[in-house]
């Protein structure tokens, strides 16, 4: 009983919301695997404000097998809401996702005759579906897999593939919770027999091989990959989940002790942090240990004093950037932790930064880091945040053999005058400086090694794609402006680009992306070619501007203050193309 | 004559200091503890908490729970804060006001033990509680020191391997006027905890057994079935220290007789997260059972010889 084909799509906006007690993220992970094996790619974003405005979440989605989707365009084209209520708060907190063409589909029974007007009661001008979720997933403790089920069969998934990958995805459950999951997902895949959406999903043919990854599960292979050996923990958000599961259900943590190194969960930051010291102690010096510590703003404020003892000595900090004060509250997207890693225990000392910008970047980011750990024998900061850790991605399968170590974790070869390396001659222990002399000592070689970092790139293989992109490539206009990302910003200012490229150049404008994986120190490609462009715009999830301020400082170019401009968010969300684009375009209009 | 026994004070029911229709999950044991511990201490109460759940659920104005004053601490600070409190309303002559911190296990055993053992040796008069559901679970379940022995978390996913940390006895040795555990399988004993405590000037400390469904992977329904398994099979005892003197309160008492207790496959069996218990491990939790147990014999027998 199919009806006429309401529209084709070759990308699918999708968004799930519920304020009861269904768990729609993990539903919505389930059918992300599904929708991969299937060959389609694509993107999450999810938010979970529930706890604290009163259960409310959602998790949006957008799928395509043409290319690989990167930002969230303004309007959906289907919206579950599984409670009413979610779908009022939705409306009121998101009125721009809500247009003409986009279809809201609501877990209710179908009333044919009934004279409501959904649309004016709601405040919208969409379509408006009914159908019966809660009925089509009776026994099963789960609405939105019957949902999902449903989803399913628009696109035109197989329901062999939807069924394997809930079972997986659900396996820790009971058997009778497990029956009633898969009994409700085939109920809700063959309503569409009942009633057709009538979206027609254009599938390519050709389908490439891709994984399906978050940020963190990102962070947590890479450094497997680069055989880290020891790490330390205390629970924060968003930085735990880069010791749950893994992309292919392995636990980072079992992992790092089955290879015979050592994982610690401590009981606050200090000890964390101590504990790593420790290990450099007694390990990275004799040439067989890497050191990880994963944390978040806070943590670093609580640990940081004792990275004061470690100026000297090799590991990795990954701070998964959440801002915001202590107290667990408020976990949201920032990129606040910037100032902090450049120097976290004192104002003396400066640590080498980098920020990958996108979820595959990881994997090369973990050997860059470990790289200027060990060549400079200094700890090194990776910046990731909220946003990328939880970001679920269809990337390209990474050639993780070429991005294995090629050596034992190494003593630093670098000259005596930039390391200031001192050890105790019968144990090769370095001397703690606890000892005057070598905190002089320290102090001294300190700013030596982020000078030789200013001076040599050491990367070892910058991401072009990623670093430099000109929509135009053949255009050169007189007028030259850039926008400069850093970190997960990435995404929206590329997609900016283009929106701004298309518009200005008929104007005389050239629009570039700039970029650098580096954030502290600078690295000289990147000033190069700042120099070239006339206006250059840095969009931050923060409330200071704060890498807009590094520019400055690093360039000790003043001219600089009036070129570069601050595009700044600080509600603690990620940037829509069109946001950067709207004040860009504002900026330059006025 | 019937023998009636003695009816305790009946709790001002109708006064939720907690609102309703917070953002707890169904069946927590931190929402109803929270409940009761306020319906005994009243209105005049000013709660700290360190980072946690209760942090979360509370919400933000104007739906969040709390009827009363609530100050959201960062994780270690919980009962620093709680000491700057009571020393500014009694600078201000404000002494009526019960200050009280209400923690995790995490937040207790873990990075707060270092503030809380501070105020306890300087005898500051607040009330600090420790919820305990035995592991980090507002930052998705990972370990604490509070976890028992074979408990799988996310960073334990072969069970723990080492045995929960003793708080409750590490307070007590700080000569403390008022230590006491309670469970939310016990309302009343655990409401006149609070009212006891209420009156005790110095540091009591409370710590409440309190379970966490998703965490535990029981079902909500059984949250309670849960607690008062753990009491029957004496895997926590009700107790509290007054003075240095110890008693055994509630259901725990009858069971200092061993043949009463339950067996401990009853309590572990029912959670999913012990669902990795080898044999060994069930022999050594009912070692740890006993131990417990042991110490509580061995203070009830010294206190009666002093007595002699």
């Amino acid at each position: 009983m199919s009806s006429k084909t309401l529209k084709t799509i070759v990308e699918l906006n999708f968004r799930i919301t519920d304020s009861t007690t269904n768990p729609i993220i993990s539903s919505s992970k389930a059918f992300a695997l599904a929708a991969k094996r299937y060959g389609l790619m694509s993107i999450s974003h999810s938010d979970f404000p529930s706890r604290k405005t009163g259960g409310f979440k959602w998790d949006e989605r957008q799928f395509s097998s043409h290319y690989q989707p990167r930002t969230f365009s303004e309007n959906l084209d289907v919206i579950i809401a599984l409670d009413e209520k979610s779908l009022t708060q939705q409306v009121q907190r998101y009125p721009d996702k809500f247009g003409e063409n986009t279809l809201i589909i609501l877990n209710k029974e179908d009333q044919p005759d009934s004279q409501f007007d959904p649309n004016e009661f709601y405040g919208t001008n969409s379509k408006f579906f009914y159908v019966p979720f809660s009925r089509l997933a009776a026994g099963s403790k789960n609405t939105s897999v019957s949902a999902f089920g449903y989803l399913g069969s628009e696109m035109g998934i197989p329901q062999d593939i939807l069924e394997k990958a809930f079972t997986e995805s659900f396996s820790n459950l009971p058997e009778r919770h497990l029956n009633a999951l898969k009994k409700s997902l085939s109920e809700g895949y063959n309503y569409k027999e009942q009633k057709d959406l009538g979206i027609e999903f254009e599938v390519d043919t050709e389908k490439t091989r891709r994984m399906l990854i978050d940020g963190n599960q990102a962070l947590a292979e890479a450094l497997l990959n680069w055989e880290v050996t020891n790490s330390t923990v205390y629970p924060i958000t968003p930085a735990t989940s880069i010791y749950d599961q893994t992309s292919d259900n392995l636990s980072m943590i079992d992992e790092i002790l089955a290879r015979g190194g050592v994982h610690t969960q401590t009981i606050s930051e200090i000890e964390s942090f101590g504990i790593a010291i420790g290990h450099i102690w007694g390990g990275v010096r004799n040439g067989t240990q890497r050191i990880f510590l994963g944390t978040s703003d806070p943590g670093i404020s609580l640990g940081g004093e004792l990275l004061g003892l470690v100026y000297e000595l090799p590991m990795v900090v990954a701070n998964v950037m959440r801002g915001t004060p202590s107290t667990g509250l408020p976990t949201m997207t920032s990129q606040s932790g910037l100032r902090q890693a450049i120097s976290p225990t004192h104002g003396d000392a400066r640590f080498p930064v980098i920020a990958p910008r996108t979820v595959d970047e990881m994997f090369t980011a973990v050997p860059t880091a470990y790289n200027i750990a060990e060549k400079l024998s200094i700890p090194v900061f990776l910046l990731s945040d909220r946003e990328l850790s939880i970001r679920q991605e269809t990337i390209k399968r990474p050639d993780l053999r070429k991005l294995k170590p090629t050596q034992p974790p190494k003593r630093s070869d670098l000259p005596l005058k930039y390391t200031g390396l001192l050890s105790y001659e019968d144990t090769g222990l370095p001397i703690p400086p606890h000892d005057l002399e070598a905190i002089e000592q320290t102090h001294l070689k300190m700013y030596s090694r982020i000078d030789y970092l200013r001076e040599n790139d050491l990367i070892i293989k910058p991401r072009q794609d990623l670093d430099f992109y000109d929509p135009l490539p053949g255009k050169d206009n007189e007028k030259k402006i850039a926008i400069l990302p850093w970190g997960s910003t990435w995404y929206a200012a590329r997609d900016a680009v283009d929106l701004l490229s298309e518009e200005l150049s008929d104007n005389g404008y050239d629009v570039h992306l700039i970029s650098s994986l580096q954030v502290y120190p600078l690295q000289k490609i990147l000033l190069k070619r700042i120099k070239e462009y006339d206006m250059i715009f840095v969009p931050e999830v923060n409330s200071t501007g704060q890498f807009a301020e590094v520019l400055r400082e690093e360039t000790k170019d003043y001219s600089l203050n009036q070129k570069v401009k601050s595009i700044l968010n600080h509600r603690n969300v990620m940037f829509t193309p069109e946001e950067i684009y709207n004040q860009i375009k504002g900026e330059l209009m006025s | 004559m019937t023998n009636m026994k003695e009816i305790k004070e009946v709790p001002d029911i109708d006064r939720n200091l907690w609102l309703p229709g917070n953002a707890t999950c169904a069946g927590c044991g931190l929402d109803l503890s929270l409940r009761w511990a306020l319906k005994a201490l009243g209105p005049r109460t000013v709660l700290v908490t360190p980072a946690s759940c209760l942090n979360v659920v509370i919400g933000v104005w104007p739906k969040a729970a709390p009827d009363f004053p609530f100050i959201n601490m960062v994780f270690a600070g919980g009962a620093a804060a709680a000491t700057g409190i009571y020393h500014g309303l009694k600078a201000r002559g404000i002494e009526d006001v019960n200050v009280m911190t209400y923690a995790g296990d995490g937040g207790t055993t873990d990075i707060g033990i270092q503030g809380l053992s501070g105020a306890a040796e300087r005898g500051t008069n607040i009330i600090y509680v420790c919820y305990d559901n035995e592991a980090y679970m507002n930052t998705g379940i990972q370990r604490s020191s509070s976890t028992p022995l074979g408990a799988i978390t996310t960073t334990t996913y072969f069970g723990k391997q080492e045995h929960k940390k003793n708080l409750p006895a590490i307070m007590a040795a700080h000569n403390i006027p008022y230590v006491a555990t309670a469970s939310v399988a016990d309302p009343l004993d655990l409401y006149d905890k609070f009212k006891k405590a209420k009156d005790i000037k110095g540091l009591k400390y409370i710590h409440i057994y309190a379970p966490c469904p998703p965490g535990w992977k029981i079902d909500s329904e059984r949250s309670i079935e849960v607690a008062k398994k753990a009491i029957t099979s004496g895997m926590w005892i009700l107790y509290e220290v007054e003075n240095g003197v110890f008693r055994l309160t509630g259901k725990s008492k009858r069971y200092i007789d061993p043949k009463k207790r339950k067996p401990i496959k009853d309590y572990l069996t029912i959670q999913g997260r012990f669902r990795k218990l080898t044999d060994d491990d069930f022999k050594e939790l009912e070692k740890y059972r006993d131990s417990l147990w042991r110490q509580v014999n061995k203070e009830l027998s010294f206190q009666e010889l002093e007595e002699k």
